[in-house]
């Protein structure tokens, strides 16, 4: 079974459904089918029995006839045999059934017989006046031997036969039955026989009417009459003769034997039902339905019995109509739900080979996914224990770390000190450097003054310009003179002298004055030279101790500013013990923590390591859900031809190894456990 | 400078830029500051114009530049009163310097041929280490008369 995949099981599933339903439809048709085919052989068993039955009426009614004949006192004057004559036609002509009455004498000597028979056609009597003494129908009617049924007696009756007595009388063969009684006088002693020789006709006209009931009713039917032995006593069969009319063939009535066919030999039997039966004659399977005569109303000699026979095809025609379409449609049912049911598994299979693969395939992944989860759990783990021993490090730099803060702090609290003496000195600085400054100003101030000096001389040099003014003037003035002297001739040469003297004098002094002038202007420049050089120093230093002065402010701003910042490093160094106590504390919790951590780590990597086992059950499943999808063998053969290929549903290897590996793990943080404990403690 | 010079001539010296110039002292009239004088139009170029000297008009030469001088600015220059043939006239030089006493005889006379108009440059004198033109200013300044003249003429 578990070679065979899943569609090869819907589809068996399916046909054996389908199977067992045509099974079951079959089998309740086929009894429906043989239900219908029983009433038919009811129908036709009921036919025999009731034309049995309507024969058995009517041979009463003959037989009774004859014993009313034999108590007419008429018949008893054997002498006056005309008048007889004349009764038994008249009762011929009653009856219409005898084709001649007879009566004979206790030895068998004819006595009278009607001259008319059944279908009112004289007949010559005198062909048989002779001696019956040695027939059967005398002796056994004279001897008592009747023929009886259980409430009736006092009759001999002949089988149906070509009756020679009539025949005789008539030239041709007639077939009929004989009813004899003893004729009686008044002293109950026999004096003869009435035997009353019926035509077959009025037995034949209970089968024709029955043949015509049972045609209306759309059949077809041959009756038959068989005897005791066998034998055929009449048959009724239109088709075959294609008349309406009796035949009374002689060949053939009274001599075929039909106790090979099995329903005369069951009917023989004393059993009724419904047979199939070869026609021999027609070669033709027929119907036979077979009834042989109620033994309770019939003569207990006489094992009659009546055949209904019809073709099978035309008794069977519908219901086997019927039969046959019914299994041509179970058949295109069969056929149509096998498609379906293909189909569908089809369908069904490749969904579920599809929806396999992927359940192998997610299997896969999530096997890889545990596993990759138990890696990283376990590294979890170890970095829990790496982090618990990181944060014991941590607490201990901490504390460290705290003693170095406050040393910090105390080392701020001297900077600031040193600083302070700083900022003190930088304000000395500032204050010596202001009063420099005072000093330069006075310096300015004498500078001014020198200036002023600078001034007075310019001024003495502007006065030299006047002298130089008048050294000129007095030089034009001694050359006017000269020239006046000059023309005066003789008596001016004194006056020329003196205007030379003049003019020597007035040159001599404008030599002087040149000389002040240059002098004066040499001082001046020196002056000059001294305040712009004293200037250009003095503007200079004091640019330079505005400087001096402006860089100690700064240095006094920064060393306040350092001072503040040492400020804030001292309170920052105590924020800081504060934070580092607080960290510290938080540290441990953090060990707690992080213990806590690697004990849930620990239960992750079991978790994980369940995990991984229920992912090869899943896997196991999975792949067992592909064999059953596809067939054991299908999966073996995927598995031997695609060992590498994880989505082909064969994850085996892939759990093995996975398995291998946690194993591999587990054994690692078996030999690492106990490190860790020490590590966590 | 006392000394008696009998035999010699009085020569009054000037400065034209670096260059002393000397004249015999009696063609000066006076001696005088320099005054701006009133430019007179159409002249020629170193005709400076007229002064108004205690109610005597008289035309100014510029000297310097009619011996092709610049004019010097730095300089407070003097003026030299002539008395010409045609009037009173005032020359423009840059310095009166001094009088000297000097023989015509020892005015070297200047023995080139040219045909440049030199008949008013005497000669030369050297006096220490100067050597000083000596120029006949009455002559010069009649030439300039002359030769505006004779330019007036032309002009008309």
């Amino acid at each position: 079974m578990k070679n065979i995949s899943l569609g090869k099981k819907i589809n068996g599933l399916c046909i054996m459904v389908l199977l067992l339903t045509g099974i079951v439809t079959f089998v309740q048709f086929k009894k429906t089918n043989d239900s219908l085919i029983e009433k038919v052989h009811d129908k036709f068993q009921t036919d025999a029995e009731m034309l049995g039955a309507n024969i058995t009426t009517v041979l009463f009614e003959r037989y009774y006839d004859v014993q009313a004949f034999a108590s007419n006192k008429a018949l008893t004057q054997f002498k006056e045999k005309e008048q007889m004559t004349m009764g038994l036609n008249s009762l011929v002509n009653l009856y219409g059934v005898y084709d001649l009455l007879m009566v004979v004498d206790a030895k068998g000597n004819y006595i009278s017989s009607s001259s008319v028979d059944s279908f009112g056609i004289d007949i010559d009597t005198n062909k048989i006046q002779g001696n019956y003494a040695d027939t059967n129908w005398f002796k056994k009617t004279m001897s008592g031997e009747f023929t009886v049924g259980k409430l009736y007696s006092g009759t001999f009756v002949e089988s149906p036969q070509f009756d020679p007595i009539t025949s005789k009388a008539e030239d041709r063969p007639m077939y009929g039955t004989s009813f004899s009684a003893p004729l009686k006088n008044d002293q109950g002693e026999i004096i003869g026989v009435v035997t009353a020789r019926a035509n077959f006709k009025w037995i034949a006209k209970l089968f024709a009417s029955f043949f015509n009931a049972v045609k209306a009713q759309g059949y077809n039917t041959e009756l038959s009459l068989v005897d005791g032995s066998g034998k055929l006593l009449f048959e009724y069969d239109p088709v075959l003769h294609k008349s309406d009319k009796f035949k009374y063939d002689e060949q053939v009535l009274g001599k075929l034997n039909l106790s090979e066919s099995n329903a005369v030999s069951k009917m023989m039997k004393g059993v009724k039902g419904a047979e199939y039966v070869v026609h021999t004659r027609k070669n033709v399977e027929q119907l036979v339905g077979f009834s042989p005569f109620d033994k309770e109303h019939f003569f207990e000699s006489f094992n009659w019995g009546i055949l209904v026979r019809i073709p099978k095809n035309a008794a069977l025609g519908n219901i086997v109509d019927n039969e046959r379409n019914f299994l041509l449609g179970l058949l295109v049912v069969l056929v149509v739900g096998l498609i379906i049911s293909f189909f569908v598994s089809w369908i069904i299979g490749k969904s579920f080979i599809a929806e396999s693969k992927k359940l192998s395939e997610s299997a896969v992944a999530s096997h890889q996914l545990s596993k990759v989860l138990f890696e990283s759990s376990d590294s979890v783990a170890s970095a829990t224990v790496e982090q618990s021993a990181g944060i014991q490090e941590s607490v201990s730099a901490l504390s460290e770390m705290g003693s170095m803060i406050s040393q910090t702090a105390s080392s701020a609290k001297t900077s600031m000190d040193s600083a302070q003496k700083m900022n003190n000195k930088a304000k000395e600085g500032e204050h010596i450097m202001e009063e420099m400054m005072y000093s330069f100003r006075s310096i300015q101030e004498a500078n001014q003054q020198l200036q002023k000096i600078s001034s007075i001389i310019q001024e003495v040099s502007k006065k030299t310009n006047i002298i130089n003014d008048i050294v000129f003037k007095t030089q034009l003035l001694s050359f006017n003179a000269s020239i006046e002297a000059a023309r005066a001739g003789q008596h001016g040469k004194g006056f020329a002298v003196v205007a030379e003297e003049v003019g020597n004098l007035a040159k001599v002094s404008g030599s002087a004055a040149k000389d002040i002038e240059l002098m004066l202007q040499d001082s001046q420049k020196q002056v000059q030279d001294i305040l712009s050089g004293l200037q250009e120093k003095i503007e200079k230093s004091s640019s330079v101790s505005n400087q001096a002065v402006s860089n100690f402010k700064d240095i006094s701003n920064e060393i306040d500013v350092i001072v503040s910042q040492i400020r804030g490093i001292t309170d920052a160094c105590a924020q800081q013990e504060l934070g580092v106590q607080q960290t510290s504390t938080a540290m441990s919790q953090i060990d707690v923590a992080t213990q806590k951590n690697s004990s849930t780590a620990q239960e992750t990597l079991g978790a994980a390591k369940k995990l991984a086992d229920e992912n090869t059950k899943l896997k196991d499943i999975s792949a067992s859900i592909f064999g059953l999808i596809n067939g054991e063998s299908f999966k073996s053969k995927t598995v031997e031809s695609q060992p590498q290929k994880p989505s082909s549903g064969a994850g085996d290897s892939a759990i093995l190894s996975l398995d291998d590996s946690v194993q591999n793990l587990m054994k690692k943080r078996g030999s690492r456990d106990p490190k860790q404990q020490g590590k966590a403690s | 400078m006392s000394e008696v010079h009998e035999d010699k001539e009085r020569y009054l010296v000037y400065r034209i830029k670096d260059e002393l110039y000397a004249s015999p002292l009696l063609d000066f009239k006076e001696v005088i500051e320099f005054i701006k004088p009133k430019i007179v139009p159409n002249m020629p170029n170193y005709f400076s114009g007229m002064v108004n000297l205690r109610g005597l008009i008289m035309g100014v030469i510029d000297l310097r530049k009619k011996l092709g001088y610049q004019e010097n600015y730095e300089l407070k220059p003097s003026m030299l009163i002539c008395e010409t043939d045609v009037g009173p006239l005032a020359a423009i030089i840059d310095k009166v310097e001094f009088v000297v006493y000097f023989s015509p005889t020892e005015i070297q006379d200047l023995k080139v041929e040219g045909k440049v108009d030199i008949s008013c440059l005497q000669g030369f004198m050297q006096y220490q280490e100067h050597l000083i033109s000596v120029i006949d200013i009455k002559k010069f300044v009649s030439n300039i008369e002359k030769s505006e003249k004779v330019e007036q003429e032309k002009a008309a």
